[in-house]
């Protein structure tokens, strides 16, 4: 019996699902059915010519053929193809046909290319995305097999969603893994982030040049390991400091002098991208500042995981982030603006409410688009591990700066006065002028010592005991203390004045007594951002702010700003619209690797080359 | 109102598509609903365009961004050739691929094969097919040999976007047009093209035909 048919519906229709089944099933690969198109076509010319008489006249139409054999996508057998074209004889050559074939098969790349971008693009616009969902996800992965403190993936999860569009904020955090001793997770970390962040790479070593070459070209997340081999002081690794010191901010270039055309001119290099550093032993310094620094220790039992396990878990959510940077841009952007025009979360201070921004506001947008209680316990658990992590730096700062650590010492020393102060304020209103609010150096010089800071400075003191007093009095003059009053005993210092102006330097979040003290004596915790109280009308919760203009849901938000108590006397804070922009000072620090004259070696268009 | 007649439902049976496939996704539309509703348009307004209409969906979101008529008279051109099926109006809408039900699990899951037909019935027929026989295969629907490309930006003929719900890398790709893919060099041309698109995603690319007078 014959059956007519048409398209595969008829089959199923006419001779059932199981020879339909089995055509799906020995369908044949396309390069095989492609050479088969090709050489058919070749065949209808060859066919053509023979049929023709020697005194015809004939016009082939061989565009065809080309397209044919251009779809072949083996070289050899397209050669051999074109070879069969070719010694057919139609009039014309091997150069024009291997021309002809090479124009199709680049025009259907480049065009083909356009079109699977335009997919991409548009599938990712298009990819329905549940933000909180996604976020649980990355917890879930950045924990998977890892011995990490509860905050750890949440924070590295709301960097991750960072990385993918960064470009919107002023600012970006780094992440910064540091352990006593290998073997405590580092590189693991490390690998988690390569697999998931925007545009990783990740090195070890690399040469300064590489760095901003590479950051301006791709702007990608760069995970750098084994930062330790940079504690030196040799040129390379003092340029790639200033480069990591300054890229954290939006803006920062390094120039270098190039030539184009036989002329020399500067290009400044960008060399703004989140960064991701690894070592062992403490992260100090503006390295530190500009981190969120975690401290990782030996866990033992858990199972290894494998890069292509990660690999594997990581894929599904690299297309859900791609739709996220594609999707909420605006959004982002939004709330962002929003922001510049009110202040948040006191428990930052400067540098802390710089680099944390984007991740807080990140979490915003997360938690704007979830409502009711879910979306609440989220942003609460944002902050607590965002205070967690900003006490712990702060801490690890003190520790490893010993400017501050001096001063931790000098206010602890001086809270025995601010004590008798606290007593003498309610019953005397001219308690200023009392004995217990002035201290000489010497006598300072007494109460610390004994104490790590101090005693460490103090030992390597070539003057010996005589010269303590002078060498407190030098290091407290750099706070411009009030005017002190000499007498016999040396200088006195204004114990209030002085403790202020010391608190004034060191992070809100570090311990000490001396903070109620100084409050209880009437100086405003500096560090709190100035802004406008809820009861004037202008101070809202950022969660309603955000449902105004950006159709995010209007619900209680845990990002509510607190009241400020009183302007900050000092200039550490900037005023509120310059919060989230460099000061000049900065900038020029970030920016801040000197101009070279000599010209790097290679040019603009460069290629990383990875060993 | 736009319920299938009983010729239509026998028409389905025929292809052993269960009406429940077919709900909200094939209509049966009288020639005002095609002009005015559906934005159908013909020259010649004494064509009856009555016919069936199929509705193409978003297999994200289920919503409703495409549709093609097929006439019961297929109104003949200028030339005598008749137009089997018509799409709305420029600017109504923007072509697009015709997805079966439930298609949104499978779109990223790059073990579940997929396989390019050329009408929706076919998509229908075959989908139906796969389901009788406990097989996880994706039936998409091009709507015609050229249906899965359209305008670029530039103006070029360029694949439909909706490629980007794929996942294609190192996905088996099939495709499987109507039977006079071997006779018609413009049906040939596109699948050629649809080939090595397909093969620039990465996709594994198969080809399945079988003659039109198939012996059993």
């Amino acid at each position: 019996m014959t059956v007519k048919y048409d398209g595969p519906d008829d089959v199923v229709a006419q001779l059932g699902d199981g020879v339909f089944l089995d055509v799906v099933a020995t369908a044949r690969v396309w390069p095989a059915v492609a050479i088969d198109e090709a050489e058919l076509r070749i065949k209808e010319l060859r066919e053509k010519k023979s049929g023709a008489a020697d005194d015809d006249v004939m016009i082939y139409d061989i565009d065809p053929a080309y397209a044919a054999i251009a779809a072949v996508g083996a070289d050899d057998t397209r050669a051999q193809l074109i070879k069969a074209l070719m010694d057919l004889r139609l009039g014309v050559t091997r150069k024009l046909i291997d021309e002809k074939v090479e124009q199709i098969r680049l025009d259907t790349r480049r065009r083909q290319q356009q079109a699977k971008e335009r997919a991409e693009s548009e599938g990712r616009t298009r990819t329905a995305l549940d933000l909180l969902d996604l976020f649980y996800q990355l917890v879930e992965y950045y924990k998977w097999r890892r011995g990490v403190h509860e905050g750890v993936p949440w924070v590295e999860s709301l960097f991750c969603i960072n990385t993918y569009r960064f470009d919107i904020f002023d600012t970006t955090p780094y992440l910064s893994y540091s352990s006593a001793t290998p073997g405590c997770g580092k590189t693991v970390s490390a690998k988690r982030h390569k697999a998931i962040c925007c545009r990783p790479r990740m090195f070890i070593e690399p040469s300064p040049a590489t760095i901003f070459r590479l950051v301006d070209k791709e702007r990608p997340t760069l995970i750098l390991d084994e930062m330790e081999r940079l504690d030196g002081y040799a040129d390379d690794t003092k340029q790639i400091m200033s480069v990591l010191n300054g890229g954290y901010e939006s803006g920062a270039t390094v120039p270098r002098c190039e030539e184009r055309d036989g002329v020399i001119e500067v290009k400044d290099y960008h060399i703004y991208c989140p960064k991701i550093l690894l070592k062992i032993g403490n992260f100090k310094g503006t390295l530190l500042d500009r981190s969120i620094s975690f401290a990782l220790s030996k866990e033992y039992g858990l199972q290894q995981s494998f890069s292509y396990l990660v690999k594997e878990k990581a894929a599904p959510l690299v297309s859900k982030l791609e739709a996220y940077a594609a999707q909420k841009r605006a959004a982002l952007e939004e709330i962002y603006k929003q922001q510049r025009d009110c202040e948040n979360w006191p428990f930052l201070g400067a540098r802390e409410y710089e680099i944390w921004l984007p991740l807080l506001l990140v979490a915003k947008l997360i938690s704007g688009e979830c409502a009711g209680k879910e979306g609440t316990e989220f942003e609460e658990k944002v902050l607590a591990f965002t205070k967690e992590f900003t006490g712990v730096k702060a801490r690890l700062s003190v520790d490893d700066d010993e400017s501050a650590a001096k001063i931790v010492e000098l206010l602890e020393a001086l809270s025995t006065n601010l004590e008798t102060l606290v007593d003498e304020r309610e019953s005397n209103s001219q308690w200023r002028e009392r004995d217990a609010n002035r201290i000489t150096a010497s006598a300072l010089v007494e109460r610390v010592a004994k104490k790590e800071a101090w005693g460490a400075h103090f030992a390597k003191l070539k003057s010996g005991e005589k010269g303590r007093p002078n060498s407190v009095s030098s290091f407290i003059r750099s706070f411009r203390p009030n005017s002190p009053k000499h007498d016999n005993d040396g200088n006195h210092y204004d114990v209030f004045d002085l403790s202020c102006r010391l608190a004034d330097h060191i992070p809100p979040a570090t311990e000490g007594e001396f903070w109620d003290l100084l409050k209880a004596l009437g100086r405003e915790k500096t560090h709190t951002y100035s802004a406008r109280t809820p009861e004037n009308g202008s101070g809202v919760s950022l969660g309603e702010k955000s449902a105004d203009s950006n159709g995010v849901k209007s619900k209680a938000s845990g990002f509510t700003r607190e009241p400020c108590e009183a302007p900050r006397p000092h200039s550490q804070v900037p005023p509120n619209d310059q919060v989230n922009k460099p000061s000049e000072t900065s900038r020029s620090t970030g920016g801040t690797t000197k101009p070279e004259e000599k010209r790097d070696d290679g040019d603009t268009s460069f290629n990383v080359e990875e060993f | 109102m736009n319920e299938l007649s009983e010729a239509d439902r026998k028409h389905y049976e025929h292809y052993r598509i269960p009406l429940s496939m077919l709900e909200g996704r094939v209509l049966r539309v009288d020639d005002r609903e095609a002009r005015h509703d559906y934005k159908i348009y013909w020259h010649d307004t004494s064509v009856d365009l009555g016919g069936l209409l199929y509705l193409y969906h978003d297999p994200n979101t289920g919503g409703r961004v495409y549709w093609r008529l097929r006439p019961d008279t297929a109104p003949k051109d200028k030339e005598g050739k008749g137009a089997k099926y018509l799409s709305p109006t420029r600017g109504q809408a923007r072509r697009r691929l015709y997805f079966p039900p439930d298609a949104k699990p499978w779109l990223l899951d790059a073990a579940v094969p997929i396989v390019f037909v050329e009408s929706e019935q076919s998509a229908l027929a075959c989908t139906a097919a796969a389901w009788r026989s406990d097989r996880c295969i994706l039936f998409v629907g091009t709507g015609g040999c050229t249906g899965w490309m359209g305008k670029n930006d530039d103006g070029e003929s360029a694949p439909l976007s909706d490629f980007g719900y794929f996942n294609l890398i190192k996905r088996e790709t099939t495709i499987w047009f109507d039977g006079d893919v071997r006779s018609n060099p413009n049906v040939r041309d596109a699948r050629r093209r649809l080939a090595v698109f397909l093969a620039e995603c990465k996709a594994t690319v198969k080809i399945a035909e079988v003659k039109r007078d198939c012996k059993v």
